[in-house]
């Protein structure tokens, strides 16, 4: 017998990687407001209506999460008056943004690396990468880039002091406005996913050197750890890992509610009516 | 009046509910935080590709326990309401939806593959084309009903040809469809067509120069 050596393509851990990649995708648009707020279905083939508290077309992306603090009032503003031109039956104009996100093969930046700013009064300073907005197609650099601005808007109007801090802007990718840093000669450089000599994994190389440069382990955090190595599982809510990948599915010519009466003894010697399905 | 229950490891102080009800409410150690503590915050579902190694009657467990789970979040949900509070991490529903959710498709998987081996049909519910009063044809997924279809007078059929109000009413539809697909294109080919000086002067003169 031929033994075909499977052609295992490599997989892209880099298509994955997001702080927020264990958030449920329901919560993420219930958060973003562009769920429905009421659906009309049973229209007797008429298509459903649905009415949502914000249009998935007007939901413009930034490089906040939904779920950060002031996106809510954000939110909350464009909802109540998409609600009251609804009400009132007058044309609302959706904001319709072009999609600025750029090809997961294109994108080669992630929390952790160093980069180089390439605009502003940073101009030609390094620093790391705090967090990365795909969908806007632009990331954040630790204390570079920055404006100063308030903690809280109209603070005088309740009488408190206004507090000043050095807000970090985002930097746009795709205007090249900051460029990864070449580990050879700590020069700006772009890089492109390449197969390694091994041909198991996709690694980022310079086109400049062809240097490799390491993918940070800031980039493998999430919400619920720091190194998947060491999450912390919870007990009696989490399954143990060697657990949930033990196999114990042994295939039977049964439907699943057969196989479970048979587990649980149960027997149902009852013949049912019959019944018509149309 | 307090009553006194064996210790089942649980805080001696909070015995006010037996323990079948307090199973309804979460760890009291997650009282009135706004983010649970890591040690204390559930990891994420259970993939498609996770539940697939499981048996059958492990799904089964798995299930009933996914429900307490959801029944005692929705339970904190409900009274973190109604003492207008924001619940620590409510993607917790979700996830526990979403493995429910996944739970479904997997055993709705197995069955379809057992029943199209052993009847030849699939385990998803026929579809049959129908046309409603208003004569809209449409898919519609069948029934189950005790009495055959001579009796109750209830099946539903494809009518190719549509009365006079159900005929209209198809015509009507279909204009306002297609204006509004003109309609879309349109506006479409107008919002591509303004600028972004037009946008800028579009009230006279800018009020801001050298932006």
């Amino acid at each position: 017998m031929w033994v075909s050596r499977a052609v295992r393509i490599p997989r892209k851990p880099f298509v994955d990687l997001d702080y927020a990649r264990h958030m449920p995708n329901s919560y993420v648009e219930r958060e973003k407001r562009t769920v429905p707020r009421k659906v009309y279905t049973d229209r007797f083939g008429a298509p459903d209506i649905k009415q949502y508290y914000i249009h998935p077309e007007d939901y413009v992306h930034s490089e906040k999460r939904p779920w950060e603090d002031q996106q809510l009032t954000k939110y909350i503003k464009r909802q109540d008056s998409y609600f009251g031109s609804q009400i009132s039956n007058k044309y609302f104009e959706l904001r319709r943004p072009t999609s600025k996100r750029m090809k997961d093969v294109e994108w080669t930046f992630f929390p952790g690396d160093l980069v180089q700013v390439m605009v502003g009064k940073d101009k030609g300073r390094q620093g790391l990468i705090m967090s990365v907005s795909r969908e806007t197609s632009e990331v954040i650099v630790d204390g570079l880039h920055t404006r100063l601005g308030e903690d809280m808007e109209n603070s005088e109007r309740l009488g408190v002091d206004k507090t000043l801090r050095w807000k970090e802007q985002p930097l746009s990718v795709l205007k090249n406005h900051v460029m990864l840093v070449d580990p050879n000669d700590d020069s700006p450089c772009t890089a492109k996913w390449q197969l390694n000599a091994a041909a198991d994994e996709y690694i980022r190389v310079s086109t400049k050197s062809g240097y490799e440069i390491p993918i940070p382990s800031q980039a493998k955090v999430t919400y619920e750890y720091l190194q998947p190595e060491n999450y912390i599982e919870v007990e009696g809510k989490d399954t143990p890992a060697d657990a949930v990948l033990e196999r114990t599915y042994h295939p039977k010519v049964a439907s699943f509610e057969q196989e479970i009466m048979n587990d649980m003894g149960i027997k149902d010697e009852k013949q049912p009516a019959p019944t018509y399905w149309y | 009046m307090l009553r006194n229950l064996p210790n089942l490891g649980r805080n001696l102080t909070s015995l006010r509910f037996n323990s079948a009800m307090q199973q309804f409410f979460d760890d009291e150690a997650n009282f009135g935080k706004s983010e649970l503590r890591p040690k204390n915050r559930p990891g994420r579902s259970w993939t498609e590709e996770e539940l697939r190694l499981k048996s059958n009657s492990d799904l089964h467990k798995l299930w009933y326990v996914c429900l307490k789970e959801r029944n005692m979040l929705l339970t904190m949900k409900k009274a973190h309401i109604a003492a207008a509070r924001n619940l620590p991490n409510p993607e917790r529903l979700d996830r526990v939806e979403e493995t429910m959710g996944n739970i479904e498709n997997v055993v709705h998987e197995r069955n379809d593959a057992v029943y199209k081996l052993e009847t030849g049909e699939s385990a998803k519910p026929r579809e049959r084309n129908i046309t409603s009063f208003a004569g809209f044809t449409y898919k519609k997924q069948v029934r189950e009903h005790l009495a055959p279809a001579s009796i109750t007078g209830k099946k539903e059929y494809e009518i190719p040809y549509l009365e006079d109000d159900a005929y209209m009413m198809q015509k009507l539809w279909n204009e306002k469809e297609f204006m509004k697909r003109r309609d879309k294109l349109d506006d479409e080919m107008r919002r591509e067509k303004q600028t972004e000086t037009m946008k800028r002067y579009q009230r006279g003169a800018p009020r801001v120069f050298n932006k």
